[in-house]
């Protein structure tokens, strides 16, 4: 029997059906049926729009234009510096104390003028400042860290300013009491923005040391008298010191101390044993040494095997300076002078807090202490060098320091400066000033080898031998070892690179240029269409060119460039024209030898084995939930959890911070109700837990992924749930034979989008790891970001990215190519 | 096979802010085994809630129901043992059509034999019930011409053949009464009507009960063995299509079933003699004496000179010739009447032309005046 015949079924398709020329927008059987006026409308409608678009494209322009030519314009006029600064420690209070100075020294020299930039912390100082000179136009007069001398001075960043300091002796020998006398400096300080070349303390002058400080260990008077124990010195020694932290360690609820393991106190520590991460010439690692490695398997045994003596390992937040702050640690550093103002902040006995001073670092087998400061330098291609040097010479001279020196952050450089009252202040704590100077004579710079890696190298490693534990001393260091001379071996492009053929790549985008807009001339003339669908199509790219032009200028563009760029040793300082041709060698170095990146790579991996499927499965299950329109309230909670994944990325990172707290933290503190011990984990349990960490917090932030799953279940007919129920499909199946395969397009995309997204952690690793300890949470997107930013490899970085893109093509091709048998498109389809 | 029993069935919907809606109320009906019941009424009339409260998709908010002399009120859809097609079909697009057929006859089995498959692991038992489904899949597809379809998905087939596929899917499970809802209406005129007729033949072949229900009531008519015309919530007449044809219950149903529908005139009627408007005309009626509403079908009107006397002046307004029949639209006095006439006699008609209109008695049909008006029977 048959119900009837198919044939008919064409009929109602041919009679909807319309011939393409019906569909244009301006039909010309609407135009016929318009009336004059409304044409005329239309007209001058469309008129005033074109005019009001070219004339905002031409005003953007303009301003450009303008901005420059004013510029040119005031350059003949006045001269202008550029300052640029941070305040990270020193806050609002250290902004202002610059900002004064500058306009004195205004007042004092009519006719420059300075223009102040002080873009935060030290961070986002240096991540401007490598903009600015990658620009080619950084600031006449800035900061730089002693560290980062090395590095700059040898990428010629810097002026050197030995020809001024001749100026000024030759001034002060003829009677000049405003000469600059390099003698009153404190000579370690003045040598540590000395670099000859090869390593930093000699050679040429690099800038005017503003201030610096030495360090040591901040104590807790009053736990101090608890245990009592007598006071330390300014000649305490390591024995001293541990007994010390033995016994504040025995009290409730207290900790010995805390002991921050960064590369230079690292460093520091090994020289008051005598011995060295490096040797003083930079050349030969001296951390294998046998009393540099007892003196770190010492510090790892106090840290690891005796509970309660020292901190071990926790979330950034709780390592560093603030740990003290709560009154339930002995003792907290290396620390200098910066942690002073907010020590400053600690309430007196009697309101809840507690008394503090400081000792200079203990010794061991040698007396020995360091360095660390800050100068005003140059930049070497500064147009106004006599200027900038006025003004360096104003802002490290006695009345600056002495201003700056009331804000407790450091000790001025200037020696008669830091003997004088307005360093050595009675009123405030810490009572011992005369420690910081006393420890001054033993002091030096640590110098560190031009290429930051080296330190960032040790600081990974050792925090895994000394931090997370999960390396023993020797281990880390044979890490170290083998990742520094993977890093020191390669030499990309070999020993004399070519020069990047920049005016071959400006050939070839040219003519890139020229084939695009030839394509779209080819587009548009091409058509043989009547007039009306011409008219139409040009609409068409008239409207979409804003985008077109957008997406052609700065997305086509960069990741074009960044493509050549993979191919050089371009640094990411400095103009291009400075790239070198290396090839495919960045590419080798991180498949074949690069550690950290693999690291990275695993880091990110074990991340998102478990986000993905995770995040989804219980993005789906919330939606699932989300659909019962039963539920009392529901749109309340749609929104509550679609709320986390609009939140701003940094601040939802510090809350997690807090949550992941190994002691005190929300998460640990549920776990203990529940009688489970929680992990530090982003401690000494990192390695395991560390990513997991960011996992879990990724759960929260499902609510995207959740709306995406609501839209899509509330597409799949109702009727297909009741034919399944009356089919006699209960709930389970209903969603094991309905909705999944009804949702399975959705799925397949948030699948994807997780999966790249899951590449792409960044701002929660920056904010609340910073990639430690060690590399453990460095996942691949924040190496990208340290090795183009901190470490001065923009076309290494440039390769990672490209290594990025082709996994996550890969990941999405093997996903949609597996997927084409079980995803079901037709409720997409109409 | 089963009766379906409805007992003062009702149904309440609670909407915005505390306000209640009545769908359905207190809705009698005995459909008996094997009978070809069909809901019909304008949109919005309660009978896909109805059919909706049979099938066990919502519940009852009043009364009680009975499938096969068993209380069903309380059981899920899927214990009720009825199949259901919808308007839209309901395909499983991801599924086959085999898929689809076979998946109710799956469903169950998965339930049945689920816990003594894992414990015997009866994998000879699994394998006979798929040949029993496939062999049952093939029959159903036969039955309805669907056997070169069997591998194609949803989206490949016409509108016609997903139609097929949804009542193949209900047949396959055998279930004791089958329920429809609307599932001509997405087919264009045509199949619609061929498909009507081959439906009637299924129900022939399968002895089965089944509730209908439609908007149609022309395919109302030539379906049902019982019609059921239901108008805001309620009942209005319960009977056989032609019994609701000649003798509507009340001037609702009078006015929806018949196609033209039945010309209704207000008036009064004394001594024989019907006026409207102030305009009467002679009708040897009962002896009642009252304000009604008068009804003639279509092409009960007579159409004579308008010289005649008694009959009512009319002008012709337009007219639509059908082929076999043309309709009439007469603007009279009593306002515009609809009058359908023989094929044969059209060409005696003009637009704009005046007649006359006369009505026999026997082919009156009186009811109180109002929407729902009953029908008085003393004619």
């Amino acid at each position: 029997m048959r119900l009837h015949s198919a044939n008919h079924t064409s009929a109602m398709t041919h009679a909807t059906k319309t011939s393409p020329a019906d569909f244009h927008l301006y039909s010309r059987a609407m135009s016929a049926n318009a009336t004059n006026a409304s044409r005329w409308i239309g007209r001058t409608v469309r008129g005033a729009l074109t005019v009001i678009a070219v004339l905002l494209v031409l005003g953007a322009f303009a301003r450009v234009v303008y901005r420059t030519a004013a510029a040119r314009d005031e350059s003949d006029r006045a001269i202008e510096l550029t300052v640029m600064h941070w305040s990270g420690e020193g806050g609002q209070e250290e902004d202002a104390i610059v900002q004064d100075a500058l306009r004195a020294f205004e007042r004092a020299n009519p006719g420059v003028r300075v223009k102040r930039l002080n873009p935060g912390d030290a961070g986002s100082f240096y991540t401007k400042l490598q903009t600015m000179m990658a620009a080619g136009e950084p600031p006449d007069v800035f900061y730089v860290g002693y560290e980062r001398v090395a590095n700059f001075a040898s990428l010629e960043l810097l002026r050197p300013i030995e020809d001024f300091v001749a100026q000024e002796e030759a001034l002060r020998v003829s009677g000049d009491r405003d000469a600059l006398d390099l003698a009153a400096f404190y000579p370690q300080t003045v040598d540590a923005f000395r670099f000859d070349g090869a390593r930093v303390g000699r050679g040429t002058l690099y800038g005017i040391p503003k201030d610096f400080t030495t360090v040591g260990f901040y104590y807790n008077k009053d736990l101090f008298r608890q245990a009592q124990l007598p006071f330390p010195t300014n000649t305490w020694t390591w024995d001293e010191y541990i007994a010390a932290a033995r016994a504040l360690g025995k009290l409730e609820g207290v900790t010995g101390s805390e002991f921050v393991t960064w590369p230079v106190m690292v460093r520091t520590y090994l020289r008051t044993e005598g011995c060295d991460a490096i040797d003083d010439q930079l050349e030969n690692i001296r951390v294998a040494e046998p009393n540099a490695v007892r003196a770190l398997e010492r510090l790892r045994a106090w840290r690891h095997d005796e509970p309660n003596t020292l901190t071990s390992g926790k979330s950034k937040i709780a390592t560093g300076a603030s740990v003290f702050l709560g009154g339930k640690v002995g003792m907290a550093g290396p620390f200098g002078r910066w942690v002073v103002p907010s020590y400053r902040n600690i309430p007196s006995k009697e309101h809840g807090g507690f008394e503090w001073d400081f000792a200079p670092l203990p010794r061991g087998a040698a007396e020995a202490n360091c360095v660390l400061t800050v100068s005003w330098s140059m930049a070497r291609d500064t147009k106004h060098p006599e200027e900038s040097w006025k003004l360096i010479k104003w802002l490290t001279n006695a009345k600056s320091q002495a201003d700056n020196a009331r804000l407790g952050l450091a000790i001025p450089t200037l020696k008669s400066v830091a003997a004088s009252a307005a360093f050595l202040d009675a009123t405030h704590a810490p009572a011992n000033n005369q420690g910081y100077l006393d420890a001054i004579p033993a002091s030096s710079v640590v110098a560190w080898p031009a290429d930051p890696t080296f330190e960032q190298i040790l600081g990974s490693t050792m925090d895994q031998g000394l931090k997370t534990g999960d390396l023993t001393i020797t281990q880390a260091i044979a890490e170290f070892n083998a990742k520094w001379d993977a890093h020191v071996q390669f030499v990309p492009g070999g020993a004399n690179p070519p020069r990047v053929r920049w005016d071959l790549f400006g050939g070839i985008g040219m003519a890139l240029v020229g084939l695009v807009l030839a394509a779209f001339a080819w587009l548009i003339l091409r058509s043989n269409a009547r007039a009306t669908a011409r008219s139409e199509e040009r609409a068409g790219f008239a409207f979409a060119s804003p985008w077109v032009v957008g997406f052609l200028l700065f997305l086509a563009f960069p990741i074009l460039l960044s493509l050549v760029l993979s191919l050089t040793n371009w640094k990411g300082i400095g103009p291009l024209e400075g790239a070198n041709w290396v090839g495919l060698d960045n590419y080798a170095q991180l498949l074949a030898r690069d550690g950290r990146f693999h690291t990275a790579f695993q880091v990110t991996l074990y991340y998102a084995l478990i986000a993905v499927p995770g995040g989804q499965l219980l993005a789906l299950l919330a939606a699932v939930v989300m659909m019962q329109p039963k539920v009392r309230g529901i749109a309340f909670f749609r929104a509550a959890w679609y709320l986390p994944s609009v939140l701003a990325g940094v601040g939802v990172s510090i809350l997690w911070r807090w949550i992941f707290d190994s002691e005190g933290g929300l998460l640990n503190r549920t776990l203990e109700l529940v009688g489970i011990a929680g992990p530090e984990w982003f401690g000494k349990d990192a390695a395991r837990f560390g990513a997991p960490a960011f996992a879990i917090m990724s759960f929260w932030l499902v609510g995207g992924s959740m709306m995406v799953y609501l839209a899509g279940l509330q597409q799949v007919p109702r009727e297909l749930y009741e034919a399944a129920a009356i089919d006699g499909a209960g709930a389970v199946r209903r969603f094991v034979r309905v909705t999944l395969p009804m949702l399975s397009p959705v799925i397949l995309f948030n699948l994807i989008m997780a999966v790249i997204g899951s590449f792409q952690v960044f701002t929660q690793a920056f904010v609340m790891t910073g990639g430690e300890p060690g590399d453990l949470t460095r996942f691949y997107v924040l190496y990208l970001f340290n090795k183009a930013f901190e470490l001065y490899d923009m076309g290494y970085a440039s390769a990672m990215a490209w290594i990025l893109l082709i996994i996550v093509l890969g990941c999405t091709a093997v996903i949609l190519r597996s997927s084409a048998r079980v995803v079901y498109y037709e409720s997409l389809r109409k | 096979m089963a009766t379906v029993t409805l007992r003062k069935v009702g149904k309440v919907y609670q909407g915005e802010g505390g306000r209640t809606v009545r769908a359905v109320e207190a809705v009698d009906l005995a459909i008996a085994h094997g009978e070809f019941c069909v809901l019909v009424g304008p949109s919005g009339c309660g009978k896909s809630t109805t059919l909706r409260m049979i099938a066990g998709l919502e519940d009852l908010s009043e009364g009680t129901l009975e499938i096969g002399g068993k209380r069903v009120d309380d059981l899920p859809a899927k214990d009720r043992d009825i199949a259901f097609v919808f308007q839209n079909y309901a395909l499983y697009p991801h599924l086959t059509v085999q898929e689809n057929i076979a998946f109710g006859l799956e469903t169950r089995r998965a339930h049945r034999s689920a816990l003594v498959a894992m414990c015997t692991g009866a994998s000879a038992e699994r394998t006979a019930e798929s040949t029993k489904i496939n062999a049952r899949v093939a029959e159903v597809s036969k039955t309805l011409a669907l056997d070169a379809l069997l591998e194609r998905y949803p989206r490949e087939l016409s509108g016609g053949q997903r139609q097929r596929v949804a009542v193949g899917r209900a047949i396959a499970r055998d279930p004791k009464v089958f329920l429809f809802d609307e599932p001509l209406s997405n087919l264009d005129a045509r199949l619609r009507i061929e498909t009507r007729t081959e439906l009637r033949t299924l129900h022939r072949r399968l002895q089965a009960t089944i509730v209908y229900v439609t908007h149609d009531q022309e395919e109302a008519m030539t379906l049902a063995d019982r019609l059921v015309v239901m108008h805001e919530g309620k009942i209005q007449q319960n009977a056989t299509a032609q019994e609701c044809y000649e003798r509507p219950a009340n001037r609702f149903v009078a006015g929806f079933i018949g196609t033209p529908p039945m010309n209704l005139v207000d008036g009064q009627m004394e001594s024989g003699v019907f006026t409207a408007n102030s305009v009467s005309m002679p009708i040897a009626a009962g002896p009642f004496r009252r304000d009604c509403t008068l009804g003639v079908r279509p092409d009960r009107l007579r159409i004579v000179s308008s010289e005649q006397p008694g009959a009512l002046s009319a002008t012709i307004a337009t007219i639509e010739r059908l082929g076999d029949r043309t309709d009439l639209a007469l603007d009279t006095a009593w306002g515009r009447l609809t009058a359908r006439v023989d094929a044969a006699l059209a060409h005696h008609f003009r637009e704009g032309t005046r007649v006359g209109v006369t009505v026999d008695a026997k082919d009156t049909h009186y009811f109180e005046r109002g929407a729902c008006g009953v029908r008085i029977d003393g004619s």
